[in-house]
């Protein structure tokens, strides 16, 4: 079959109005977007609201929520006795208890419509103390569905596809369908044709029933979670290292001197965890990133610096600021005795292992894991390391670099400053092993990875709500190095290259997610709607049959489980279609970027026939014959799911035993701790021994009738921490008072640039091309599924945006304002190279030698913003724009250590096509920077 | 009906009540508000472009109160005045932005005027302007940033709605307030 050709351009979505074509043989639901109308009052919660606690859905922070719930067309009174905030009204500053109008939503409870509010918990002592909010938490009572707001779109109804159209299906239509096709591929074509690529954070309870199916039951290998091409480390480099990369608290951060960020402004995008805990007089910031962003402008005003670093160089610059520190002899020798490992313990504790997993033989291998004294000879006589080097390469001016080496470093009256270390995905998703090798090298020199204030860890994107039923099958994979060394698989490369006939999608768009997102819209249409096998009646037996011909002639078929109607995998791409309840709508847990584990509380009703992913998958699994998914409801998943989750940092089967003591469920006991939560892993203890402060902190529960009482643990790795005899069902995981690597040190990393040098080369922008980074923007979450449906959030971000430097501008002719397109017809597409058998068979070099690299092409729409804060040749888009994804721009070829996309380097031709209406209108959109302090 | 916070100026109560009256001292505005939706053509009368001329929007019609001198105010030098009322949560500012200002009044259309309270947590915005890219803030509590050429949208920050807008009326000489367009920080109501 021809390739079809991708629609390069898309159109920018029109917000004003949106029509959304539901189903054929439903009625049409027309929803008309507004903008967004201020409000000269709110209704406040009446005393008898029901009130519940829950958290944030959104980012890694998650801030403590309280919703208030109650029948619409009544309000409380503006006095505290007569409201269910229990305060006068109006509110002083700070006070936290103010209901702002996108605070207040509505939504079904019973079938009845009702006024809710959901207001950051002004009560809560931890997280978002005293009820400090995002943009998007502020605006989370949007989120709800409403049958008569921007919401009503909510997937109501399984649907299957039948003559082109998706039409309403019962859930045992759907399910059988899918059941049946599903046993027919994986018995037909191998378990590895069958795959999923799903959310990794939403919800303990659905991501415990994912992994079961996928990795305990069927046991496929074509697994994905939605924000990498497969499974495994995010940041490998810093695992290597013995860190675990969620190990700090957030007071951790609040108790440093020095904080170096790199790839990552935490103000936009984990923004309490940095206005809260890290916007402190005393705390100097040290930013890498190549735009200047609030938190930039903010740390040069108090004392910091601005590292404004060309995209994809970050490894150079931590070489030359390990080197830096080793000159002058900066380095923590004391913890370097004490806490990092040499050679002698590198190679002990593996007895007589292949070392074939990937953290055995990149610490082992002599290329990468070194003593202190093997690191320190190699980086004093690599060139790469020199400082007019990384001057060069980095764009960095070399005082600046030897600034920040001094600050995070030098001794003052003889102590070392107490520096610590955050990174993100600017970090990882540029170079991802040597970015994160190097950086966490940097870190243990200077003496950080496991005290307070001196800590190392991810900001992190999502919450941490991942709780696996069983590992990955890495055996079934079909990748591996050179050697025995089996890699997880990269699921784009294996749907790109035919092998994928079954998949099932949960929570994620994924093919704007992913690099050259085009090209993959393209490969998934031609697998699906491009095949002439397609359903022509909603009977099961008569589309099983003509799916086993679809999937029989090389085609996949595709099921989207989601909340919206997400294009173009839910609407176009998708045979069948699953509608999933959310946040708000069952009892749900997970965790926080500092393990703080919440219960996120029902409070309304899910649209129509939607059920908790878990209950899909259970239904699904029973279809197939798989044994042990009788779940009765979410708190028995729960409850099922912590036995599997003991040795992992998010433990807290503790907590469901007590539970189970007291007499109460798992989630019932949550509950009760509310906002505050409980760090994990959680110890139950027969006395407490910590003191008040950190109870009061991690979380804890004494109930007077039961033997002992439970407590979170405040931070990882840390030696003094004294955790007491492991009593009961505690388990005393090594990582919590030692690093997480096998000789409980920390392991340091040589990070050669020739790793990657020869990709870099090739990507490099030439003539008029300039780099295409991206990333997230404070008043986004995510791919804005929420957002597109709050008025609010639509006037300040109608469209998707780029910003780009005055000169490389002036001399395209664009202003801000101005619509503009941006093109690469050189993205770079690796199509095979699953089996690596001598050295470099996986380098770029290799790959393109063996004729394993394809050129396709990629572009997206957007409004021009001119600003002096993006650096000159670099264009910054948002990440995650679904109708102008930046990704469609960046090359499809992974970092063959990790097969991590470099998602933050693309490229491109920026032109001007016309102007948007913004340019004008007053109403929507701002062209200011947002780095004005 | 007066809300219970709605109380006036001039009465000095303080020495009788509790700990709750502070709160109820924070606007002290004035009554008679009253509510009404309009287009927003109407409320900002000549300041919205094409696209926007159907545009509705909530204000809160209040008793006119002379704000500002056009011949006083001074090109991206902000005035601070209290709005509605005279209590601690009710001040606001005008400034002359220099280009044209969704709802901007005087010959050149750059005139206007907001709650000077963030609408994330309520801090204090007088005295932030920035000249250069006519914008309020940045706010001192987090940061929050605002644009005054566009009826207030937040540039970069965390409040949930833009800066309450203050509805000019120019008459000689003399800008008075008409009304609000945004809730006030802190009240459960504007009027």
């Amino acid at each position: 079959m021809v390739r079809q050709d991708a629609p390069y351009i898309f159109e920018t979505r029109k917000f004003l109005r949106r029509l959304i074509k539901y189903s054929a043989e439903t009625s049409t639901r027309t929803i008309t977007m507004n903008q967004y109308q201020p409000k000269s009052s709110v209704p406040l919660p009446p005393k008898d609201a029901k009130v519940v606690t829950t958290a944030c859905d959104y980012c890694i922070v998650g801030c403590g929520y309280k919703a208030f719930v109650w029948p619409e067309g009544t309000s409380g009174g503006q006095t505290a006795e007569q409201n269910a905030l229990g305060v006068d009204f109006p509110v002083a500053e700070m006070s936290g208890s103010w209901v702002s109008p996108n605070e207040l939503g509505s939504c079904m409870v019973d079938g009845e419509r009702h006024h809710l509010v959901v207001l950051p918990d002004p009560d809560t002592e931890v997280v978002n103390v005293g009820g400090n909010h995002s943009i998007r938490g502020g605006c989370l009572a949007k989120k709800a569905y409403d049958p008569k707001g921007p919401t009503a779109d909510r997937l109501h109804d399984p649907m299957m596809r039948v003559n082109g159209e998706l039409v309403p299906v019962s859930w045992e239509t759907a399910l059988d369908v899918m059941a049946q096709v599903s046993q027919y591929v994986i018995e037909k074509h191998g378990r590895a044709s069958w795959g999923m690529k799903t959310f990794s954070y939403q919800y303990f309870e659905n991501t415990y029933a994912i992994s079961k199916l996928a990795f305990e039951s069927i046991q496929t290998p074509a697994y994905a979670p939605h924000d990498k091409p497969g499974p495994g480390a995010d940041t490998a480099g810093i695992d290597d290292a013995g860190i675990v990369p969620f190990s700090a608290s957030y007071y951790d951060w609040s108790q440093a001197d020095v904080i170096l960020f790199s790839g990552t402004d935490p103000y936009e995008t984990k923004t309490v965890a940095w206005t809260e805990w890290m916007m402190r007089p005393g705390i100097r910031h040290i930013y890498v990133l190549p735009r200047r962003t609030t938190g930039v402008a903010w740390a040069e005003k108090n004392g910091g610096l601005f590292l404004q670093i060309i995209p994809g160089t970050d490894t150079i610059l931590h070489l030359a600021l390990a080197r830096l520190i080793l000159e002058s002899g900066w380095e923590d020798s004391e913890f370097i005795a004490s806490s990092v490992a040499n050679r002698w313990e590198i190679d002990s504790g593996f007895g007589r292992g292949t070392r074939n997993t990937p953290w055995q033989w990149r610490t082992t291998w002599g290329k990468f894991g070194a003593s202190f004294d093997e690191y320190k000879e190699w980086l004093l006589n690599n060139p790469d390391a020199e400082l007019a080097n990384a001057e060069k390469v980095t764009g960095i001016p070399a005082d600046k670099i030897r600034q920040a080496a001094e600050m995070i470093a030098k001794p003052v009256d003889g102590k070392h400053p107490k520096t610590s270390f955050a990174l993100e995905k600017g970090n990882y998703w540029s170079n991802n092993y040597l970015n994160t090798a190097s950086y966490s090298t940097l870190a243990l020199i200077c003496g950080a990875g496991n005290r307070t204030g001196r800590v190392v860890s991810r900001m992190g994107g999502h919450q941490r709500g991942w709780m696996g039923a069983a590992s990955y099958p890495r055996i079934f994979s079909p990748e591996k190095a050179p050697g025995r060394r089996k890699k997880e698989i990269d699921l784009d490369r294996w749907v790109e290259s035919g092998n994928l006939r079954f998949a099932w999608v949960i929570g994620t768009t994924w093919t704007q997610a992913m690099a050259a997102s085009q090209e993959l819209m393209s490969t998934f249409r031609e697998a699906t709607r491009g095949n002439e096998h397609q359903i022509t009646s909603p009977d099961v037996a008569a589309a099983v049959d003509v799916l086993k011909k679809r999937v029989d002639s090389g085609g996949m078929v595709v099921a989207h489980q989601d909340i919206y109607p997400r294009a173009p995998m839910g609407t176009e791409l998708a045979d069948i279609v699953l509608p999933a309840a959310t946040w708000g709508e069952v009892d749900f847990t997970r965790c926080n970027g500092e393990r703080r584990l919440r219960l996120y509380s029902k409070f309304c009703d899910a649209p129509g026939q939607a059920k908790p992913d878990w209950w899909i998958i259970s239904q699904f699994a029973k279809r197939m014959g798989f044994k042990d998914y009788d779940w009765k409801d979410s708190n028995d998943v729960f409850e099922q799911a912590a036995r599997y989750g003991r040795k992992g940092i998010l433990n807290y089967h503790p907590l469901v035993d007590y539970a189970k003591k007291m007499g109460v469920t798992g989630h019932e006991l949550l509950r009760r701790l509310g906002t505050t939560g409980i760090q994990t892993p959680v110890r139950w203890r027969s006395e407490l021994t910590e003191p008040q402060e950190y109870r009061d902190y991690a979380g804890h529960y004494d109930d007077d009738a039961t033997a002992g009482a439970i407590v979170g643990t405040r931070r990882l790795h840390d030696p003094e921490m004294d955790f007491g005899e492991p009593e009961g069902p505690t388990v005393h995981m090594k990582w919590m008072s030692a690093f997480s690597s096998h000789t409980g040190k920390g392991l340091l990393h040589k990070t050669p640039w020739n790793e990657f040098s020869d990709y870099f080369d090739r990507i490099q922008p030439k003539d008029d091309e300039l780099w295409v980074t991206m990333g997230r923007i404070n008043e986004i979450w995510q791919t804005n599924f929420d957002g597109e449906r709050t008025p609010y959030i639509v006037d300040r971000w109608p469209s998707q945006f780029v910003e780009i430097h005055p000169d490389d501008a002036a001399s395209r002719g664009i202003e801000s304002g101005d619509q503009v397109v941006i093109e690469n017809d050189d993205v770079l597409i690796q199509t095979s190279g699953f089996v690596g058998v001598d050295g470099d068979d996986q380098s770029y070099t290799g790959l393109e030698r063996a004729g394993q690299i394809r050129i396709g092409k990629g572009s997206y729409e957007a409004v021009a913003i001119v600003t002096s804060a993006i650096r000159p040749g670099v264009l910054w888009s948002n990440a995650l724009s679904t109708d102008a994804p930046p990704n469609s721009v960046v090359h499809r070829v992974p970092d063959p250590i990790t097969n991590r996309y470099r998602f933050k380097l693309g490229k491109g031709r920026i032109r001007k096509i016309g102007e948007s209406k913004y340019k004008s209108d007053l109403t929507q959109m701002t062209f200011r920077p947002r780095d004005i302090i | 009906m007066k809300a219970r916070w709605m109380i006036d100026s001039d009465s000095d109560d303080e020495q009788a009540c509790g700990p709750s009256c502070v709160s109820r001292r924070l606007f002290m505005t004035a009554s008679g508000a009253a509510t009404a939706t309009l287009l927003l053509g109407d409320v900002f009368p000549g300041k919205v472009v094409g696209q926007d001329a159907g545009a509705k929007v909530e204000v809160t019609k209040l008793p006119r109160k002379q704000i500002a001198q056009l011949s006083k105010l001074v090109d991206g030098q902000p005035v601070s005045f209290n709005y509605p009322g005279d209590g601690d949560l009710a001040n606001c500012l005008i400034v002359k932005t220099g280009e044209t200002s969704g709802g901007g009044v005087g010959d050149a259309q750059d005139i206007v005027a907001f709650s000077a309270r963030c609408t994330h947590m309520g801090g204090d915005l007088d005295g932030l302007y920035n000249v250069e890219h006519k914008v309020a803030g940045p706010c001192g509590e987090h940061l929050t940033t605002f644009d005054l050429t566009r009826h207030g949208l937040v540039v970069a920050g965390h409040a949930t709605q833009a800066l309450p807008q203050v509805v000019l009326e120019v008459e000689g000489d003399d800008i008075f307030g008409t009304g609000i367009v945004g809730l006030l920080y802190g009240a459960a109501t504007n009027g």
